[in-house]
């Protein structure tokens, strides 16, 4: 049975999805705005810094491959237009090399692919929680 | 080409069936997330009551579910495929030692299941990382448990279990059940020189208890950390 979490604060966040898998990134999107999050989604790496420019998300949801820029490279931008957005890589690469690589390089955390959503919304929630407080500091 | 020359090749297409499989079990666990995400969103708009026919919504959810339960399985197994091919990554690495039998038993009960045998597993807790060659613990493992396998009759169970002992880390394999007629032999064992390679590689032993001619356990006897001599040949 399937349960639709409410308890992040769903007016304030926006979530921003990176990965070039076009129907996984659609169908998640569709799945946040159900659950009245306002989520975007860009499939390629310079698409998605200029919808960060734009819409300045608050998580980032970044797959590491991609055929234009790396993700590694899409989160150093990402960082540079505002250090504060967190990113939580999300992976279907088997080593534990590329996501311990991209947390020493800034991400908030990592996740494999294919990843529960209930436990995806919890470590949004968790990255969110560390933006705001970030900003409060700030 | 000599034995050298032989030795290299094996070591390369070794790396490159890993460099595959790793790139293929990639593919799977995308495709599965596409699957996962469309079967999830089928579910919130079942739960948001979007399909008005009760008989309809029935039939979908439990479609759902289905899809949902196999989905589970499929993943896991990718986890366990992926986890293999990315074994022969680097040669000696910290690693726990369930992790990897759970990743090899994920391929060797198909093979416990043709001949209806259970695998029961008992893992020690608080076992220590081991700092060796994975893939080759992995071979030995495997190596180990299809001998046993063959020396068995239909239906029984194999009991894997692992401790420490003797200031080394111990995998088990205890067999109940019948010994399978014209089955594998202990001088099977002892001959396979591929085996005696591994364990001499990793500076592990196996020693065999048996009685009336049948093996009772057989254990697998891996040191805690890789020997500075002991160097890996993949």
């Amino acid at each position: 049975m399937h349960h639709i979490s409410r308890e992040i604060d769903m007016n304030k966040l926006n979530i921003l999805i990176i990965d070039d898998e076009v129907e996984f990134a659609s169908t998640l999107v569709e799945r946040f705005s159900l659950r009245g999050i306002e989520a975007r989604s860009a499939n390629r790496g310079v698409e998605a810094l200029a919808l960060v420019e734009a819409c300045v998300p608050d998580v980032v949801i970044l797959d590491l491959k991609m055929p234009d820029l790396s993700g590694l490279e899409v989160m150093s931008r990402i960082k540079g237009i505002d250090p504060s957005i967190e990113i939580i890589i999300l992976t279907g690469h088997g080593s534990t090399t590329a996501g311990i690589d991209g947390m020493e390089q800034g991400a908030f955390d990592y996740m494999m692919k294919p990843v529960d959503l209930t436990v995806l919304l919890e470590k949004i929630d968790q990255a969110y929680k560390k933006r705001m407080a970030g900003r409060k500091e700030s | 080409m000599n034995s050298f020359e032989g030795d290299i090749l094996r070591e390369k297409q070794l790396q490159m069936v890993g460099r595959l499989l790793a790139g293929f079990s990639h593919q799977l666990k995308n495709h599965l997330a596409v699957i996962k995400e469309s079967n999830g969103l089928l579910g919130d708009m079942l739960d948001m009551g979007q399909v008005e026919n009760k008989v309809v919504q029935d039939r979908l959810q439990k479609i759902v579910e289905t899809v949902g339960n196999r989905l589970e399985k499929t993943a896991e197994m990718a986890k366990h495929l992926s986890g293999f091919a990315h074994r022969n990554d680097a040669p000696l690495s910290p690693f726990h030692l369930q992790d990897i039998l759970d990743e090899d038993l994920a391929f060797l009960r198909r093979f416990a299941e043709l001949k209806s045998l259970d695998v029961a597993l008992s893992f020690g807790q608080g076992l220590p990382m081991l700092s060796s060659n994975p893939a080759l613990v992995q071979f030995i493992f495997s190596s180990l448990f299809l001998f046993l396998l063959s020396t068995l009759s239909s239906g029984g169970t194999i009991s894997v279990f692992t401790e420490q002992r003797n200031g080394a880390i111990c995998v088990g394999l205890r067999p109940e059940g019948l010994a399978a007629d014209g089955g594998s032999t202990l001088d099977d064992l002892d001959s396979d020189q591929a085996l005696q390679t591994a364990l001499k590689y990793i500076g592990a032993n196996v020693s065999i208890q048996s009685a009336d001619g049948r093996i009772r356990t057989i254990l697998f006897l891996i040191p805690h950390f890789h020997a500075s001599h002991c160097a890996s040949p993949i």
